[in-house]
């Protein structure tokens, strides 16, 4: 069938982590859930995947200082995920710097989404300019033309932000 | 210590202390004492030798150190020494993959496909960023909803992760003709979510497409597999029309022909949709064993009062239906009164068998099943309906036949005494009713005139009017006389292959200005939408069916206002029971609000059809809130 041939040419996942408080106890304890929605190139899910919280101790609290949060995101959070995927993308996107740190655990192009055009560096996918962590793009490039022009690609991120908010509750609710 | 040491004594006597080595010297020495006469001195060299330790150790005792060893236990034993490397634990995940939905876009031919592995899409330019940013603020996104019995996190997964309607439906992965309203968008979104709804919208806001939208998505998401569409006879040719307009891509199969055809056609596999009508529904589930019946993932009712007698075989033929998903469409989903939702909730699973929810459960069931809207509430740009009311003196051989009748009749159900009943008044209305249609003598008809005079005006500016009665005998006697206007008619007598192109014949014929149609036949479920001219030639029972007959045309696509025009004969029966039913609409409008006017009773009821000629309801006799049956079918 054409749909289920387009749906295998080109895929998208939309990659978002973000702190959640829980309680451990009597005491609040601030966590991280990640959560990846690999959708066709029209925005159709295809699958989804998503962390528990994640809560680093103080002693990774003190050695990991500053790149705790680009390490827990990128390399912790997102290679899990990507990692757990029965149907890979073709490219991940982001919106959060933090989780940058993922392209260098996997193949798969990363890339970030930007409000701004950057001359010669970015590519616009849709209605959204993105840049590019890889170096190969020529490809990828063509693919993302089928793509639509009105495709609006910061909506999956409310998805998965909406995702994430359901697991969190269902896991308090646990 | 070693070493030497420059030390010059004077000694009296020579002293050996230092071994036989220096004997010698100290000898001669001593020689030199004796020889002279007076003890001499000398000065004596006393230096050490580097063999001789400061100390005054004894050189013999050169010798290497006796060494020994032996082991004894430590104070307490080696403590681990802390380390740290960085480890962190596997992560714990959740996750769910997408059910693959049914594919129904038609391969493109070979030809079309260019080279390149991947199909070129032009892209449009870029667009401002700030027209841009306004432009996704202004689209409004219609966002499906988990509904309130999904409790797994997976059922309520699905639902937040689906697109938006906007984006799934405009143009992306199903086309539409046209774009929805943003009502009808949360109509199809509050469908999509339900597997017990009730959609009332009022007539002429499109129940249709969003029925079909929200079964067109299901399927395309693998929700549903195989759909069952009920629904009036008459109303099938609507539905393979709108089927076409609105998922052209959906195969569909209505269920006609002899028996065995229509065995072969409930079993025939691949088929996601299939359209049968009430009557076909219950002869065949009776014919079919139980066993072998089919089941279904969804069966919607369309005009689903038709089972608000549940004792009814067809409510109880749609109940036995095997199913996941009930689904009702209705305008009316109470006619007369409340206790008929019952049945329509009993179909949907939502009260238990034989359940009678009072008015405060049926509330409650109301918010959570029924989707009802109106057009006062949505549809704020449709064009105005506007009523005029023609009151019409008889024409004079008209005005003598009406008096004779009913003084005639008035007598005779005086003289009827107490074995009078609600059948036998009727009867002398519906008689009354047609006098003021036309004599039957003479054929002369004040309402003719008129109507005549009306269709010049919208025939000379290439307009279209729908003219409505509940007579199929009035209809084929107008039809005679209208020929200049090119009528169409379209009643019960018009065999079902003959609607439609009757429909189509009044929508593209230019010479065809008129189509005549009966109440029963013609008042649900069809779009008319380009006729701006509405007759009611007479009165129904139930203002509610009126609505629905002028709503062929005040509907959704209408671009001109629509004129209504109701012909009420002067001094008759018609302007009595106009009387009555209008006081009864003000009423409900007062209680309920303008904006619902169909959910109420407002067909007369016993004493107020014998109120009409100033009769009493007999004691004891049962008052019946409609017309009896065989009257009501005689009229239709």
């Amino acid at each position: 069938m054409v749909a289920k041939k387009q749906q295998d040419e080109f895929r998208i996942a939309f990659l978002a982590a973000q702190e959640c408080a829980s309680s451990v106890g009597t005491a609040q304890e601030l966590g991280y859930v990640g959560g990846l929605l690999v959708t066709n190139h029209l925005g159709r899910p295809l699958e989804f995947q998503c962390t528990m919280p994640v809560r680093p101790n103080r002693i990774q609290t003190i050695l990991y200082g500053d790149s705790l949060v680009p390490f827990l995101l990128g390399e912790l959070i997102g290679s899990t995920l990507v990692e757990r995927l029965a149907i890979k993308p073709h490219l991940i996107l982001i919106e959060q710097p933090d989780l940058q740190t993922l392209q260098h655990q996997m193949d798969i192009p990363l890339g970030q989404l930007i409000e701004q055009k950057v001359a010669g560096e970015s590519l616009m996918i849709g209605q959204t300019n993105i840049l590019l962590q890889t170096a190969e793009t020529h490809e990828l490039k063509k693919q993302t033309q089928l793509v639509p022009a009105e495709a609006d690609l910061r909506e999956p991120f409310l998805r998965v932000r909406e995702a994430l908010g359901e697991t969190i509750q269902s896991g308090a609710a646990a | 210590m070693s070493g030497e040491t420059d030390c010059h004594i004077h000694e009296s006597v020579p002293a050996n202390r230092h071994g036989d080595d220096r004997l010698p010297e100290l000898w001669h020495r001593k020689t030199n004492i004796e020889s002279a006469t007076r003890p001499e001195t000398s000065e004596i060299d006393l230096r050490l030798s580097t063999s001789v330790f400061a100390s005054g150790m004894n050189g013999a005792l050169n010798r290497l150190p006796r060494v020994d060893t032996s082991s004894s236990d430590l104070l307490q034993k080696v403590q681990y020494v802390p380390s740290w490397k960085p480890y962190w634990p596997k992560v714990p995940c959740f996750g769910l993959t997408f059910p693959d939905g049914l594919d129904f876009l038609p391969e493109q031919p070979e030809a079309e496909q260019s080279d390149s592995t991947v199909e070129m899409r032009s892209i449009k330019p870029p667009v401002d960023e700030a027209d841009n940013a306004f432009a996704r603020q202004k689209k409004k996104q219609t966002r499906l909803k988990p509904p309130e019995d999904a409790l797994s996190l997976e059922d309520r997964l699905f639902y937040v992760l689906q697109p938006p309607l906007e984006s799934w439906l405009a143009g992306q992965e199903l086309i539409l003709p046209f774009e929805p309203f943003p009502y009808q968008y949360e109509g199809i979104a509050w469908l999509f979510a339900q597997k017990s709804a009730l959609l009332a919208d009022e007539m002429g806001l499109g129940k249709t497409m969003q029925t079909i939208t929200a079964i067109r998505l299901l399927l395309r998401s693998g929700q549903v597999r195989k759909v069952l569409l009920i629904c009036p006879k008459p109303l099938i040719p609507n539905w393979q029309r709108e089927l076409k307009l609105w998922a052209q891509e959906l195969p569909f199969l209505t269920i006609e022909g002899d028996s065995d055809r229509r065995r072969m056609q409930w079993s025939m596999p691949g088929v996601p949709l299939r359209i049968a009508n009430y009557e076909l529904l219950v002869r065949d589930m009776e014919a079919i064993y139980e066993e072998d019946r089919p089941a279904f993932d969804l069966v919607v009712l369309d005009e689903a009062q038709r089972i608000k007698n549940r004792d009814s075989r067809t409510a109880q033929t749609a109940r036995d239906m095997t199913r996941k998903r009930s689904w009702t469409l209705t305008g009316t989903p109470i006619e007369n009164r409340p206790e008929e939702m019952a049945s329509l909730f009993e179909f949907m699973n939502v009260v238990p068998a034989r359940g009678t929810p009072d008015l405060r459960q049926l509330s409650r069931l109301s918010d959570r099943y029924v989707l009802r809207r109106t057009k006062d509430l949505v549809m704020t740009d449709l064009p105005p309906r506007l009523d005029r009311d023609e009151h019409l003196d008889l024409a004079p051989a008209q005005k003598l036949a009406y008096q004779t009748a009913e003084k005639e009749g008035i007598i005779q159900l005086n003289e009827m005494g107490e074995s009078i009943s609600i059948q036998h008044v009727f009867e002398l209305v519906l008689r009354l009713k047609q006098i003021t249609n036309y004599d039957p003598l003479t054929g002369e008809s004040a309402k003719l005139d008129r109507l005549k005079a009306e269709m010049e005006e919208i025939a000379a500016s290439g307009g279209k009017a729908i003219l409505f009665s509940q007579w199929t005998k009035s209809l084929d006697w107008l039809e005679e006389r209208l020929r200049p206007f090119g009528p169409a008619i379209y009643h019960g007598g018009v065999p079902t292959k003959k609607r439609e192109p009757i429909l189509q014949q009044f929508e593209h014929d230019p010479d065809c200005h008129l189509l005549l149609m009966s109440y029963g036949t013609g008042a649900v479920g069809l779009n008319l939408q380009f006729a701006g001219y509405v007759f009611l030639f007479d009165r129904w029972w139930n203002p509610a069916v009126e609505d629905q007959a002028i709503n062929r045309a005040h509907r959704i696509g209408q671009k001109n206002p629509v004129i209504v025009t109701k012909f009420i004969s002067r001094g008759t029966i018609e302007e009595r029971i106009d009387r009555v039913l209008q006081q009864k609409r003000e009423l409900f409008q007062a209680v309920l609000g303008q904006g619902d006017n169909e959910n109420v009773s407002l067909s007369m009821n016993a004493s107020e059809i014998f109120g009409l000629f100033d009769l009493k309801t007999p004691t004891g006799k049962k008052t019946k809130p409609k017309p009896p049956k065989e009257a009501t079918k005689r009229a239709a």
